[in-house]
This record gives structure tokens, C-alpha cells and sequence, in this order.
């Protein structure tokens, strides 16, 4: 673009303002060179420029950084200095419920404090119940056996083990043996033994007994049944019944003996009515807290028809 | 941008942040806190901003923080600008004209005397005033020719008042 009079102003502030280039600013000034009436415009126009000045910041020390400027906290140790808000409960606890919460701890307390107080003397009164239970068995037991020796006492005594060993010795085993069969003899009617052979085949029998106890596998049936037969025998007078019957007869009893004699001592526990409930050391009887329950619920039926009016 | 770049821009633009900043608005203390800043924001994004545009990011940044000042403050007179600023320069030559100057400048719009000042301080070019001031390159030569013709018909009025 060549610089003429109608443009050559806007070529002047691109002058002034330095943003032409060097070829332009020579064609510039060779054309102001040649319209001298013009460069009073162009010094006019450089009027409005303004010379720079010295004009300082005096505080630069408040814009300084420095590398202590850069230190930071841990991210922990900042997640240390958070606070959250903490959720308030309110209204959990009201006046009323604290009162029936208490009334009942103190009830509880009360109970657990007087059974607490009386387990020594309700302990003494079961002591007492059940010797007397032990007495009613063994009176019960002897009854059963009809005058015979009390099973347990003989089974687990030591003189019922002694008794076995001296049925396992010859020499007593031998009187034993000829007393029972002299009384079996005695006691037979001669009217049933009227062959020679019968005698013979009981003999026979005892042998086979006599055999048994030698060996010293005398089972407790068996001399049970041999000392019952010499009560039954005694105390019986009746001579027509047979031995070998009641043989039989007395060890059925004695085995029912045996197995009765548990069940009884049960039925003695299921009949007395023990309600007491364990909770750990403590004792509860469970008559007086099924009365203390009761009351408890009374109190909060009648707060319930309070609240209801 | 290291701490070493960020003083020495503190030391080399500082100066001219605070005469662009003062030179418009004409009160010290609101120029002081407006260079504060922008230094602040350059601190803020050191690791954004180039060392080598350090100084147009300043000037941008001072520049929008002067607008907000103004459409803050409008209580600025021309009397109250021109004797702080005269206050405050160190010229050389304190002749009639430059305070004819001056007094022509306080009296253009804030945009055409950012555009002088940029331009006749700064040094920047059409291109740079444009970045700064969000303008085009077109937008700042015919701001910039107007705000001229505007101060030479001044300069020409004043001085035959002044005759």
C-alpha cells in the first residue's frame, strides 16, 4: 500500500505507535519529506506519547516468596484437625420410662437380695427332704425284697463282696450246700418222689450248681436267688411247692427288684414339685417369681389405662 | 515456574504492574493491593503459567482487577488522579506539556488509557495490548488511533488555552 494523502494519518499513528516496519517508515518519512506541510501533523500526533517514567514499587517485600512458604502439613495429619458433627439423640430415655426402668431394677434387686439371703435355709430344708427321701427308699426297698438284705447295700457293700468270696470258698460252699439240700429234702413230700430217679436228677442239678460255684463265675442272680430261696424256705412252710419252682420264682422277684428300684427313687423326684430356677449361683424359686411377674404386669396395665384415660 | 522465577518476575514487573495500574486509577494504595494480587494469582499457578509469560499474564491479571476496581469505585476525580500521580513521578522533564499530557490522559475512558499506557510504557505491541485487554488486534489499533487523535485535539486546545 503506498502511502498518499488520504491514508497517510493512519500511517502516522502506526508510526508513533512503532508497528511499522522499516521499509514502511522509510516510505513514511521520504513522504513527509516531500509534504513538509504535513509534518506538523505527525509532530503532533508524536506529542501524545507519552515518555516513560521511573515509577517504583516500593513494598516488594510483601510479594517475595520463599521455600518455607511452601512447607504444608501431612494430608493425616490434616484429616487429624477435621471435626465432624456428631448425631444428637434426644428423646430415648423419657422421665416415665427411667422411673419404671428403675422401680423394676430395684424389685429385681430386692428379690435376688432376699433369695440370696434365705438360700441357706432353703438348702438346709432340702437337705433335710431328701434324707428323708433316702429313708423312705430303703424302708420302700426292704419292703419290696420282703424281708431279704437291701440290694444296694449288699452289692456295694464290702460285706456283700465278702459274702461272694465266701460263697466261692470250698468249705462254705459245701456247708451251704449240704444245709440246702437237707432242707430240700426235709421239705419235699416223699409222696412225689415216689421213684428212686427224681432224687437222683435233683442231686444232679445241685451238682451242676456245685460245678458252676467252683469255677468262681458265680453270677449275683444266682447267689441272690441261693440266699432268697434259703429265706423263702424258712420263712415258707408250705412243703408241696417244688424247689426247682421256687428257685424260679425268687430270682423273678429279685430281678424285678433290680429293675424297679431306679424307677421308684424317680418317681420320688418327679413328685416333689421343685420350681427353683439356677441362674448361675443364685436361686430362684420360681412360685415367688411367678407372684413377682404378676405384679409387675399389673403395674404396667394400670399405667396403660392410665395413658388411655 | 521456580520461587527464583517468581521473585525475579517480582523484581522486574513489578514496577511496571503498579505505574500501569496507578497511572489508571490514580490512587496508591488501591494500585498496591491490585500488583498484591496478581502476584498472588501468578504465585497460585506458577506451575501453570511460563516464566516467559509471566509478564502479559500480570499485566492481564492486574488489568481485570483494575476494571472490577473502577466499576467498583466510581469516585475517581480527574483533579484528585492527577496530583497523585504527579505526586509520584519522578520525570525529568516536569514541563507544561507533559501535565497537559497527563490531564488529557485521566480524561479518555479506562480503555483508551490502558491502551495509551500500554502501548507508550509497556512497549507492548497491537497484538499483546489484545491479549491483555481481551481485545483484537484490529479492535485495539482503531481504540488506539481514536484515543491519539482524541489527545492531540486536546493538546491542541489546551495549549491555546494556555496561550
Amino acid at each position: 500500500m503506498k502511502i498518499n494523502m488520504q491514508n497517510y494519518e493512519s500511517f502516522c499513528l502506526l508510526y508513533i505507535d512503532n508497528e511499522l516496519a522499516a521499509a514502511e517508515r522509510m516510505e513514511l518519512e521520504l513522504f513527509m519529506q516531500a509534504h513538509p506541510s504535513l509534518a506538523n501533523e505527525l509532530a503532533a500526533l508524536q506529542q501524545t506519547v507519552l515518555t516513560p517514567e521511573t515509577l517504583l514499587f516500593e513494598d516488594k517485600a510483601i510479594l517475595y516468596r520463599y521455600d518455607e512458604m511452601e512447607a504444608s502439613l501431612p494430608s493425616s495429619f490434616k484429616q487429624s484437625l477435621y471435626r465432624q458433627e456428631a448425631k444428637v439423640v434426644t428423646g430415648y430415655f423419657t422421665r416415665t420410662s427411667i422411673i419404671r426402668i428403675t422401680s423394676i431394677a430395684a424389685m429385681l434387686l430386692l428379690f435376688i437380695g432376699y433369695q440370696f439371703y434365705f438360700s441357706d435355709r432353703i438348702n438346709f430344708n432340702k437337705k433335710e427332704i431328701s434324707q428323708n427321701n433316702k429313708g423312705s427308699l430303703k424302708w420302700k426297698d426292704s419292703q419290696d425284697a420282703k424281708g431279704s438284705k437291701d440290694f444296694k447295700d449288699f452289692k456295694g457293700t464290702k460285706d456283700a463282696n465278702d459274702l461272694v468270696g465266701g460263697i466261692a470258698n470250698n468249705n462254705l460252699e459245701n456247708n451251704a450246700l449240704t444245709k440246702y439240700k437237707s432242707k430240700i429234702i426235709e421239705a419235699a413230700d416223699p409222696n412225689l418222689f415216689t421213684t428212686n430217679n427224681l432224687p437222683a436228677l435233683k442231686e444232679t442239678n445241685f451238682i451242676s450248681q456245685e460245678t458252676k460255684t467252683q469255677n468262681n463265675t458265680i453270677e449275683p442272680e444266682v447267689v441272690v436267688s441261693a440266699i432268697s430261696s434259703e429265706t423263702t424256705n424258712n420263712s415258707d412252710s408250705d412243703p408241696n411247692s417244688a424247689p426247682i419252682n421256687d428257685n424260679a420264682n425268687t430270682s423273678t422277684n429279685n430281678a424285678n427288684i433290680l429293675s424297679e428300684s431306679p424307677e421308684n427313687y424317680n418317681t420320688i423326684n418327679t413328685d416333689e414339685h421343685d420350681r427353683t430356677i439356677y441362674i448361675a449361683n443364685f436361686e430362684i424359686d420360681g412360685d415367688k417369681l411367678r407372684g413377682v411377674t404378676r405384679r409387675i404386669n399389673a403395674i404396667f396395665k394400670r399405667n396403660k389405662n392410665d395413658k388411655q384415660k | 515456574m521456580t520461587v527464583q522465577d517468581f521473585n525475579n518476575c517480582v523484581d522486574n514487573y513489578s514496577d511496571g504492574v503498579y505505574r500501569f495500574i496507578v497511572k489508571n486509577i490514580g490512587h496508591e494504595a488501591d494500585a498496591q493491593d491490585i500488583v498484591q494480587t496478581a502476584f498472588e494469582k501468578l504465585w497460585i499457578n506458577r506451575d501453570k503459567v511460563e516464566t516467559e509469560k509471566a509478564k502479559s499474564y500480570l499485566f492481564t491479571v492486574a488489568y481485570h482487577q483494575m476494571i472490577d476496581h473502577i466499576r467498583k469505585d466510581k469516585k475517581m476525580s480527574t483533579t484528585d488522579n492527577f496530583e497523585e500521580v504527579k505526586a509520584h513521578t519522578q520525570t525529568s522533564n516536569n514541563s507544561e506539556l507533559k501535565q497537559i499530557l497527563l490531564r488529557a490522559i485521566n480524561e479518555l475512558n479506562p480503555t483508551q488509557k490502558s491502551l495509551v499506557l500500554l502501548k507508550d510504557y509497556e512497549g507492548y505491541s497491537y497484538q499483546e495490548i489484545g491479549e491483555i485487554m481481551n481485545l483484537s488486534e484490529s479492535q485495539v489499533k482503531v481504540y488506539l488511533h481514536r484515543a491519539r487523535l482524541i489527545l492531540k485535539g486536546k493538546l491542541i486546545h489546551l495549549e491555546k488555552m494556555s496561550a
